[in-house]
């Protein structure tokens, strides 16, 4: 069995104990919607804006304020199965440091509109490509 | 890193981003251009990476309201159609109560050079009846939009006093006082077969404070919409989903009302409906709470129907 297979079938094992450990997911419903998980982040100043963005899998959420910004892209079965894992993330001193993100094919858009490299205000946009190199932070400045 | 090249103090460069493809569209909701206010500019791949030379720039047309200010404040795409909001508009820019907004919609067009050419805007320039000769306090798409089959979601704030906003959007935010923003609501734009029918548009979730956000903190995609409501009695927040049809041609019925975890949950934060995945953020504070005074925490919820 190739090197692949191994892990494809480990990742299913662990899977599939993992849903017997913890159950299935809650259903939040009588209909159709069911709340798969959730997960908490750390603390941020009061008032700040949060954006967010998805592609497939990936997750991208922005959390940006006066003094700065934090954007992390978490991957679903990061961590464990239903887990939404950080696999990248990128801080700044920039003001309003993400209070735009776009996320498409692996291009990940930040858009800082109070940043004050040509004057207050001036704004800007930094672009990162997700690697998949593992074992280091997926966001590369492009 | 990507800069305007015609990057000014106050341009705002940034305010919002939004893939077209493999163009990348960035506004810059205060960067002047002749008697309008906001650009956005379109960047193209190009070898070692994304070039704004030549800049296409997508700007409002002028015809309906003289003053687009915050143009870019929001943007949204759907296949060949882009739809670009001017919340704070207006017939003069000294005066906050000709404060009309506006939306502009652009389609693809191969021939044109940016790729994109002014399909039509609108304006609702209601008559204040309040008061003599001026016009209704209008703000559209200040919070969002989305496109949906066979149409538009956007916010429509009208007539209303608040708070001040931040550096970033100085403008009065809604107030938040139960019976504030009679007016308030999610408008719904009909796309019949390609005529846009913005006059017959309507708030079909209702009208009022609780429906001012718009798809900021709500999201819409096909026939499916999912709605952040705030009481504003007791200021506790519910999330809503609305399926289109429900309840007749084009109504927009509620489905369900998705249930909170605890008492801390307070889903106001974005949320966005992405392939199977809707996900929202509920924004905890208080002690009672365990978050300190002056600080927040992020609960992010995933769901799958």
């Amino acid at each position: 069995m190739s090197d692949q297979r191994t892990l494809t079938v480990r990742r299913i094992l662990v899977a599939a104990w993992l849903f017997v450990a913890i159950g299935p997911a809650t259903p939040v419903s009588a209909q159709d919607w069911v709340q798969l998980t959730s997960f908490q982040t750390g603390l941020f100043p009061a008032g700040s804006k949060v954006r967010m963005a998805m592609e497939g899998d990936q997750l991208v959420l922005a959390v940006s304020h006066a003094a700065g910004g934090t954007v992390e892209v978490r991957q679903r079965h990061q961590g464990g199965f239903e887990q939404w894992g950080i696999i990248g993330s990128e801080q700044s001193t920039v003001p309003w440091f993400g209070n735009a993100v776009a996320l498409r094919q692996g291009l990940l858009a930040i858009g800082s509109p109070a940043a004050q490299a040509g004057g207050p205000f001036t704004g800007e946009v930094r672009l990162y490509a997700l690697s998949d190199i593992p074992g280091e932070d997926v966001l590369d400045l492009r | 890193m990507i800069d305007h090249p015609d990057r000014v103090s106050n341009g705002r460069f940034g305010y919002a981003v939004h893939w077209l493809g493999d163009t990348l569209a960035v506004s810059a909701v205060s960067l002047a251009s002749s008697r309008s206010s906001g650009l956005v500019s379109l960047f193209i791949p190009a070898p070692g990476g994304y070039s704004a030379t030549p800049p296409f720039t997508l700007s409002p047309p002028n015809d309906n309201v003289p003053f687009t200010r915050w143009f870019g404040a929001a943007l949204a795409s759907s296949g060949d159609r882009l739809a670009i909001a001017a919340p704070f508009s207006g017939f003069e820019a000294t005066i906050d109560q000709q404060n009309v907004g506006s939306i502009h919609l652009f389609r693809r067009d191969p021939l044109s050079p940016a790729g994109w050419t002014a399909d039509t805007s609108w304006a609702d320039i209601s008559v204040d009846g309040s008061t003599a000769c001026a016009f209704e306090r209008m703000e559209l798409g200040r919070w969002g939009m989305a496109f949906v089959d066979g149409g538009l979601m956007l916010d429509h704030t009208r007539r209303y006093s608040g708070p001040d906003g931040s550096a970033l959007s100085p403008w009065t935010v809604p107030d938040t006082a139960a019976g504030a923003c009679p007016a308030c609501g999610l408008r719904a734009v009909h796309l019949d077969q390609e005529t846009w029918d913005f006059a017959g548009s309507s708030a079909p979730l209702g009208t009022g404070l609780p429906f001012f956000r718009g798809t900021s903190s709500g999201c819409a995609a096909h026939d499916t919409l999912i709605y952040g409501r705030q009481d504003p009695g007791t200021g506790e927040w519910a999330t809503v989903v609305h399926l289109r049809e429900q309840g007749g041609d084009q109504a927009w019925g509620p489905s369900l009302v998705l249930p909170l975890t605890d008492a801390c949950d307070r889903p106001s934060g974005p949320m966005l409906l992405a392939g199977p995945f809707f996900v929202r953020v509920s924004i905890r504070a208080g002690e009672m709470c365990s978050v300190p005074t002056g600080s927040m925490r992020l609960v992010v919820q995933v769901f799958e129907p």
